[in-house]
């Protein structure tokens, strides 16, 4: 079920009211809960074409079923696995790690076989091809569960902190199922974490007025940003432009990126504040998603602060591990494999893999720029410093102009231009030192439009649905043609809704989050309902048409 | 745990702690905007004044749809489905295919001299030609593409200088150039590379683009674009927008060497001579300047040509003072055998502002031009009017005549508008208008002669624009009007496969040699099952192309001079007559009915007029 439409509003005000009502009964209130996240889950988005079907709810019982049984089975061992006994310890150990396995083949399995199957095969059919075997990629005939990438995350993350010895096991069944389940943030995230979440509903909810009110505006907020700044801009603007790049000027390809940008962050963000504000008018605390992530100085902030469990969540359970295993000196190849299955976990196809690299490398050379800066020893020698540089500029201008000739099959004086872009913005960001970003508005100012740039670069992999399309609006994009924008070619509210999403995200994050809601908080309750009709009323003219399901969704 | 997420002691599932159910004051503000939002709702429901405000209606998808057994959507009709199916099978093809190549040149040992009264070789058939059609020329008499299929036949056969024109007239759903240029593509293909056709000078607006031809101009030239009347004498060009300079306006062209053929033996610089016209220069491959004055006692229409060696060459035309000189465009084409597709975009034109063009200005155009064909296809934008449709095929008839009787040596198609989609609830569907436009233009083709070739139906008719907006990759665009560049192949292979088709079937009598698929269930398209849909009441009257109804045609194609011979050897059900037939024959001046063009000496229409339906007026 989609958040911004009838079915949601006639389904949520029966739960909570349902919920609150049943909130001092412990068993009957998780009973409540779960089968409304299992009617939530199973009620698919009200798209065309219309999504999987309702008994993919059998997945989520399989993933449910698994890591709780392997989480107990886990924890039984670890007495055992500690045992002074070495033979004892060791096939305690072994099975620990039988039941970790199984989990993790279970989960990733599913996931794999999903979403990433289809895309392995045709990458191998790729890669013969450019050898010279011609093999035709066998394609299997699958619909992506919804929310597959977030809820097996989410069930993984009870596993592997009862195998690490971080987390005592769920007791109850119906609690860990809910803790799956929960529907505020089943299907889009954010992806809650069994440690947190599992012992906010043993405890059971906690109710304030502020929590209410709080919540209510987190709503109001998400569904602003998702149906205006999201759904709006997506139909009215950026979907016809990705869809026939060839067919814009330079200056409307830009335009769409930024039209993008901005939408994907409002549409996934706007998911994220509707989730954490029915969390809160459901007594429990969800984790924080998104920290304006835009107004990042360089791409590692940027991770740090959009989709901020997921990628907390890779550096938890693999990054640190790498390093734990590697060492320090694999710190450079943890980074790139970190980020790249951060990006890889959007999507599977060539987009992604060149999305995932842009993104990995974006962050391995952040991690050089500021090591670089924190060594300590001598000098090098003048000359050995600028003959370093020029070298390394040679080769990062020679890498970029070959992807843009080789990869992005650009003309070669527009692969130059794509190269001297590159690598003017690298050596742009190697020469303001990082650490008096602080000491300067100006300095500040360039390494996030830099950062910016090349996040909105990065999403035509995101959005373009295929490679090709992507070579073509890179193409188009790099053209300069000149021709500017088309008269119509928005209307003044894409306009708006554009320009004004944009400048509001580089505002002050206390605006919003302190000034807008001790307001909202101020509006008497009877006019807070009018207030509700009127923008229930305003998005649903807004939404004439379909509405569309929220980008995550397909994650 | 730390401030992000991460654990640094065991975390232990606490035991239960009482928990209070929220009271009304937990609730603040919230509990009232709740009854506030609720009784809203309620008031909704009750209030007829306030329907408008309901969430849900009657028809809508129900709540919980899926959960409730009722199907999203009624599955498609069995024959609908296979329809469907039929299309996809080529999207899919057309998608999986390399990305299109230029067509390759023809060897010049193919290239053959036809001397007077020689037959044309047979038909051969090529690879392709037996593609399945999912929809196709509807062609009402049965010959109203003969002229062209003549024309085309002697450049499949690669008759020395036999080079096929048509001239593409529409909207913007042939903007970009993505329509015609996918056909211009696989005509060459398949019947010779003859040249990327017409360019304006300037563009009129930032969506006319032509991929194929590597483009210039400095902005400098003042633009009169047809869609803006802004022109008294009517004089806008072949291509619907004249520029003006007083000099310094530039513009350079040279075929896409990539995206094309990428060669040139032949640029034509079309412009205005006119009283106190200025000079303009050409310039070849950077060299020297040519200047040529526009000053005339009166207006006319002129073209300045260039011959060169067929190969890469750029042309700059600049405006160079003396007074205004007023140009059309330019057009490219190769001395050899083959087709020439003219990208004619008037993006968001009515059907009628091509009636804003001068009669004589257009005659002269056309004249200079030579088409074989002139394709129409327009109504997007006029989807838009409050226009009733008889009007509106009044319209497009006049429109038809206007072009056409402007050069009647040439015959007409008129390609139906792309499905124009709209959403309804969750539901994408057509808009009700496109069928009623689709049989209105249909009507107005078959009044005025022309073939017809349904886009709407090839698409896969009604709800299409959202089946082709839900694909993956999309073939329309977000507006759910227009098509994405991928969608544009897929209409061109549509479009390529029907009118190759109707040619076999030209050239072959009928028999099916080298058809296929659809082609021998008996419904093709020329029945009424396929594309009169009962709509325009025209069922039954589309004629059937049996075997033998052209079998005069069979490997005897028409000579330099059996054109008129062949007249009386035409079977009279090929010629029965029309409204549409006999106007065109009305129109034609005698000596053109009777001295049928060298190489478009088809059976001419001339013979249709002694049908007893078309009234023989114009008999010869």
């Amino acid at each position: 079920m989609l958040f911004p439409t009838f079915d949601f509003l006639l389904f949520v005000i029966p739960v909570l009211l349902g919920f609150w009502a049943l909130a001092n009964r412990p068993l009957l209130r998780v009973v409540f809960l779960l089968g409304a996240s299992y009617f939530f889950y199973m009620a698919g988005p009200q798209t065309d074409p219309v999504g999987a079907p309702w008994y993919f709810v059998g997945l989520l019982v399989f993933s449910t079923v698994l890591d709780y049984v392997a989480g107990h089975a886990i924890h039984r061992l670890e007495p055992a696995a500690g045992s002074e006994d070495v033979s004892v310890a060791a096939s305690a150990k072994r099975r620990r790690n039988l039941w970790l396995g199984l989990s993790l083949t279970g989960n990733l399995g599913l996931l794999g076989y999903f979403k990433y199957a289809n895309f392995f095969m045709a990458a191998f059919a790729d890669m013969a091809g450019a050898v010279g075997i011609s093999i035709e990629a066998y394609h299997l005939d699958v619909i992506l569960p919804l929310g597959i990438s977030f809820y097996t995350f989410q069930s993984l993350s009870y596993t592997l902190d009862v195998w690490r010895g971080r987390l005592t096991p769920e007791p109850s069944l119906l609690r860990f199922a809910l803790f799956v389940s929960f529907f505020p943030q089943l299907v889009a995230g954010p992806i809650v974490r069994a440690s947190q979440f599992l012992p906010q509903l043993q405890a059971g909810p906690r109710f304030s007025r502020e929590g209410m009110e709080t919540g209510a505006f987190r709503i109001c907020r998400g569904l602003i940003k998702k149906v205006i700044l999201g759904d709006f801009i997506a139909v009215h603007l950026t979907d016809r432009i990705f869809d026939s790049p060839g067919m814009f000027t330079s200056a409307e390809l830009l335009v769409a990126l930024y039209g993008y940008t901005l939408q994907i962050y409002a549409d996934f963000s706007g998911y994220s504040d509707i989730a954490i504000g029915l969390g809160l008018m459901l007594g429990f605390v969800l984790p924080e998603n998104f920290d304006r992530p835009y107004q990042s100085r360089d791409i590692a902030e940027y991770w740090r602060r959009w989709h901020m469990t997921l990628s907390s969540w890779l550096r938890d359970y693999l990054f640190f591990q790498l390093l734990a295993r590697f060492g320090a000196r694999a710190g450079y190849v943890a980074v790139w494999l970190t980020m790249f299955l951060v990006g890889m976990w959007h999507g599977a196809s060539w987009n992604f893999v060149i999305y995932a690299n842009i993104h990995a490398g974006a962050v391995v050379f952040n991690r050089w720029n500021r090591m670089r800066r924190n060594k300590r020893g001598q000098a090098p020698a003048k000359v050995v410093k600028a003959l370093r540089w020029a070298l390394g500029s040679a080769a990062g201008f020679g890498i970029s102009y070959a992807l843009g000739l080789y990869l992005f099959k650009l003309p070669s004086e527009l692969a130059l231009l794509l190269a001297g872009f590159v690598m003017g913005a690298f050596l742009l960001v190697t020469a303001l030192p990082l650490s008096k970003i602080r000491d300067g508005r100006t300095r500040t100012a360039v390494h996030i439009a830099i950062t910016f740039h090349l996040l909105v670069f990065s999403r035509i992999f995101f959005r373009a649905p295929d490679l090709e399309t992507a070579r073509s609006f890179i193409t188009g994009l790099l053209r300069l043609d000149g021709y500017g924008l088309r008269p119509g070619l928005a209307s003044e509210w894409v306009w708006i809704a554009l320009i004004g999403g944009l400048a509001f995200h580089f505002t002050p994050k206390e605006w919003v989050n302190v000034r807008a809601l001790a307001a909202f908080r101020r509006i008497p309750g009877l006019a807070l309902g009018v207030g509700f009709l009127g923008l229930a009323y305003a998005l649903m003219k807004v939404l004439e048409g379909a509405p569309r399901a929220f980008i995550y969704f397909q994650f | 745990m730390d401030v992000d997420g991460r654990l640094k002691e065991r975390v232990e599932i606490e035991p239960e702690l009482p928990v209070l159910r929220p009271s009304w004051s937990t609730l603040g503000s919230v509990g009232p905007a709740m009854i506030v939002t609720v009784a809203g709702l309620i008031l909704a429901y009750s209030v007829p004044a306030l329907e408008f405000a309901r969430p849900w209606n009657p028809g809508d998808p129900v709540p919980f749809w899926n959960l409730l057994g009722r199907p999203f959507e009624e599955p498609a009709p069995v024959e609908e489905a296979e329809n469907i199916e039929a299309i996809e099978a080529v999207a899919q093809e057309v998608l999986a295919a390399e990305p299109p190549k230029p067509p390759i040149d023809r060897a010049p040992q193919e290239v053959i001299e036809l001397d007077e009264g020689e037959k044309l070789p047979p038909y051969v058939a090529r690879a392709g030609d037996d593609a399945e059609v999912v929809q196709r020329i509807e062609l009402f008499e049965g010959d109203e593409l003969d002229r062209f299929f003549t024309a085309l036949a002697h450049s499949d056969a690669g008759v020395a200088d036999a080079i096929t024109r048509v001239v593409h007239w529409g909207d913007s759903a042939i903007g970009v150039d993505g329509i015609p240029g996918a056909i211009r593509q696989r005509m060459q293909a398949r019947f010779g590379d003859s040249g990327h056709g017409f360019h304006l000078m300037a563009q009129p607006n930032s969506s006319y683009r032509h991929r194929e031809v590597e483009f210039s101009h400095n902005d400098s030239w003042r633009k009169c674009f047809i869609i803006f009347k802004c022109s008294d004498d009517g004089r806008y060009g072949l291509g619907g927008t004249t520029f003006r300079s007083r000099g310094g306006a530039e513009s350079s062209f040279r075929p896409h060497q990539e995206r094309s053929g990428g060669k040139v033996s032949r640029f034509d610089v079309w412009y205005a001579a006119q009283p106190k016209g200025g000079a303009f220069t050409v310039r070849v491959d950077g060299g020297e300047r040519d200047r040529i004055s526009t000053a005339a006692d009166e207006i006319e229409d002129r073209w300045h040509t260039i011959e060169l060696e067929d190969g890469d060459h750029k042309l700059e035309v600049r405006a160079a003072g003396e007074g205004t000189v007023r140009l059309y465009g330019v057009t490219m084409e190769r001395s050899q055998p083959g087709v020439v597709w003219d990208g004619l975009a008037q993006i968001g034109a009515f059907t009628n502002r091509m009636l804003e063009l001068d009669a004589e200005h257009l005659k002269a155009q056309l004249g200079h031009r030579q088409p074989d064909l002139a394709v129409f296809m327009f109504g997007g934008n006029d989807m838009q009017r409050k226009i009733k449709m008889a009007t509106y095929e009044a319209e497009y008839r006049e429109v038809i005549r206007h072009v056409v009787g402007a050069r009647p040596e040439m015959d007409c198609l008129v390609m139906a508008p792309l499905d124009h989609g709209e959403r309804v609830g969750a539901r994408m569907g057509s808009k009700p208008v496109v069928s009623r436009m689709v049989a209105a233009q249909r009507a107005a083709a078959k009044a005025e002669g022309c073939a017809f070739f349904d886009t709407w139906s090839a698409m896969g008719g009604e709800g299409s624009a959202g089946r082709w907006f839900h694909r993956k990759p999309r073939l329309i665009s977000g507006d759910l009007s227009h098509a994405t560049s991928k969608g544009h192949q897929v209409i061109g292979e549509l479009f390529y496969r029907a009118l190759v088709h109707a040619y076999v079937r030209y050239r072959t009598g009928g028999t099916d040699e080298a058809s296929s698929g659809s082609d021998t269930d008996g419904t093709d398209g020329t029945d009424g099952t396929d594309g009169t849909d009962g709509t325009d009441g025209t069922d039954g009257d589309v004629k059937a192309q049996a075997p033998g109804d052209v079998a005069a045609k069979v490997d005897d194609l028409p000579t330099i001079d059996e054109g008129a011979a062949q007249v009386d050897d035409r079977p009279d059900s090929a010629a029965a007559g029309s409204e549409g037939a006999a106007a065109k024959a009305e129109k034609r001046p005698a000596n053109e009915v009777e001295g049928t063009p060298a190489l478009g000496a088809g059976p001419t229409r001339a013979d249709e007029n002694h049908s007893d339906e078309g009234g023989g007026d114009a008999t010869p």
